[in-house]
């Protein structure tokens, strides 16, 4: 008895539920998908995009004017691309990025590059996915000091983002997630792989002579000096070909003393103190300053710490071999040769490229 | 996923039919041990912080393992010899204790089996951008496991902390398996049957054995190799790996 009647209960509520909501007919239309693994060019991985967004034109474009609105920031002063600069990278030339009210942030800006094969985010790696690291420099006192709902109530009540929402996931509602996915979308369009050295990859082009020994020094293993053997400046290990990172953590012997404790603020592993995000060196002419903590201002310094400059400490990269040397003891001709080679991993044609420009302007 | 097909599938083919016939998915199940320590260990954490001493009288400890395992074989009784494993990589720092599903093989007996450390020349020269995502030997699963230009894959990767003696100081370790010829084939000749009951080989790992197995290596007279120029450490480890391995039970 009692279940007939919450049976025909359940029935009523079904049939009226289901009258309720006879759909609207949709507001938007459909996005236009992105495909984006045709884009990919030779000499990459296949595309990895995120499997809960994928990629459409829509999205993409409202990702790009949400990187180049400061409408992010707590007083509309800083936007993503104030500390990422398509000419330098997506990098930035301070050595500490500004954030709202001119407050220094902790470590040197990253460049974008290549983004889609990128796993983890940050110096320290605290952000597993981009969708997770989209939001956090928005919400970073020291950055663009702002709250979520903050965010999300400036955008729904702007004249025109709601439908640029719309157009983009189908919903005029603004929402954390979505801001996040439409970031992602066009971070993931930033793919970079035609510098002169991914030319030569192809095929398509020569290294001159001083490049052509820089990549080989690249490529080679350092040799003990007093051995007499002629050895390379062991990069390899760490920065791989194609993307030039291996995706991994390091200690490159910067300190032995560390006031930047980097991987193990997010692990609390004490066997990962002092240890960064190995960078990629796409761009990386363009890209100064350099390190963590944008110690190094030109490519020079680098390369001089790389050489001589080695500091021991408990959690070193063994990779380091030179580091028992003080370094990988290069010429200086070397070193220059080196730097012609590290010089072919600009991308001009991704520094200039128009569809990653401020659309605003 | 896997896990769940696997036992939908012993599900079903216990159900349908007692005298089964089918291909049984076969397993490779790893109790690797230090220096007669059982591994006890949950994370990656743990290997740190162990420091063993070895033959030679050197104080270590691991901070990376990692290797690639491929190339799976069993030979019947008739003498035909099924390949059916692909590539896996083990990294220690994002261990699980699920065992490597290598396959199908046949119901029945068999008179061996084998595997490598490290991967098949074809594979070692062939271009990581164009494999799935996915594979073990991508360039994102791979990540510091492959070196582009000519060398290919490291096939094992062992890396770590040690003292020459118990009043030395602490120096790094590291030492890169690679190259074609140091790919190590293992046959285990031990008669087993695989059956519904009867697919999963357990083998004891010692990690002892890379320095003290045919060859006794002292770290404080070699303590790095990348394989390349190397006609010392790189091939002693490579004599000693042969004997990394023992079965322990198949079930």
């Amino acid at each position: 008895m009692k279940f007939s009647l919450i049976l025909s209960f359940f029935v009523v509520f079904w049939i009226s539920g289901c009258k309720k909501d006879q759909p609207d007919p949709p507001k938007y239309p459909a996005p236009t998908p992105l495909d984006i693994a045709s884009k990919i060019p030779q000499g990459l991985p296949p595309a990895n995009v995120t499997s809960n967004n994928p990629l459409t034109i829509e999205g993409v474009l409202l990702g790009r004017m949400l990187f180049y609105d400061p409408i992010l920031s707590l007083d509309s002063t800083v936007a993503c691309a104030s500390c990422h600069n398509q000419e330098l990278g997506f990098s930035d030339q301070r050595r500490l990025s500004v954030g709202v009210g001119g407050t220094l942030g902790k470590r040197q800006s990253m460049s974008l590059v290549n983004l889609m094969w990128r796993q983890s985010f940050f110096w320290d790696g605290r952000a597993a996915t981009l969708q997770q690291q989209t939001l956090m420099p928005i919400q970073d006192p020291l950055e663009m000091h702002e709250t979520l709902p903050g965010v999300v109530a400036k955008l729904q009540n702007h004249p025109s983002y709601p439908d640029k929402f719309g157009r983009a996931f189908g919903t005029d509602k603004v929402s954390e997630d979505l801001i996040s996915k439409s970031l992602e979308q066009f971070l993931f369009t930033l793919i970079s792989a035609n510098s002169k050295f991914d030319s030569v990859n192809r095929r398509q082009a020569f290294f001159n002579p001083q490049e052509l020994n820089g990549y080989n020094l690249f490529i080679s293993e350092f040799r003990d000096p007093s051995l007499g053997i002629k050895g390379g400046a062991d990069c390899f290990h760490c920065h791989n070909q194609p993307l030039f990172t291996t995706n991994l953590f390091s200690n490159n012997g910067l300190d032995s003393i560390f006031t930047d404790l980097g991987r193990e603020n997010v692990t609390k592993f004490i066997f990962d103190r002092g240890k960064f995000k190995i960078p990629t060196l796409r761009n990386i002419a363009v890209t100064a300053p350099y390190m963590h903590d944008g110690r190094f201002n030109t490519l020079d310094q680098v390369l001089t710490h790389y050489n001589t400059g080695l500091i021991n400490s408990s959690t070193a990269d063994p990779n380091l071999k030179a580091i028992n040397f003080g370094g990988i003891q290069l010429s200086n001709s070397d070193l220059e040769d080196l730097k012609a080679f590290l010089n072919t991993l600009t991308d001009y044609t991704y520094l200039n490229n128009p569809e990653f420009k401020n659309p605003f302007k | 996923m896997k896990k769940i097909l696997n036992l939908l599938f012993i599900l079903i083919s216990l159900v349908s039919c007692k005298q089964n016939d089918e291909p049984q998915s076969v397993l490779l199940r790893f109790n690797d041990s230090f220096f007669s320590k059982q591994l006890g260990y949950k994370t990656s954490l743990d290997l740190n912080n162990i420091f063993y001493e070895n033959e030679a009288g050197n104080i270590l400890n691991f901070t990376t393992i990692k290797y690639y395992i491929s190339g799976f074989w069993a030979e019947k009784e008739n003498g035909e010899i099924l390949k059916v494993g692909g590539y896996n990589l083990i990294d220690f720092s994002a261990r699980s204790f699920e065992p490597l599903l290598m396959g199908n093989l046949p119901t029945g007996t068999y008179k061996r089996f084998g595997f490598n450390i490290g991967v098949d020349s074809i594979a070692n020269h062939s271009d990581p951008t164009l494999r799935p995502n996915s594979s073990p030997l991508s360039v994102l699963m791979a990540k510091d496991m492959h070196w582009d230009w000519n060398t290919g894959y490291i096939f094992m990767k062992l890396e770590g902390n040690y003292k020459a003696d118990s009043n030395a100081v602490s120096k790094l370790f590291a030492i890169h398996i690679g190259l074609d010829r140091n790919l190590v084939p293992l046959t285990f000749n031990v008669p087993f049957t695989v059956n519904v009951s009867s697919r999963t080989m357990t083998l004891d790992v010692n990690w002892d054995k890379v320095f003290n197995a045919k060859r006794v290596i002292d770290l404080a007279k070699a303590d790095f190799t990348h394989s390349m120029n190397d006609t010392i450490l790189a091939p002693a480890v490579v004599e000693n790996l042969q004997s990394l391995f023992t079965l322990r039970r198949v079930d």
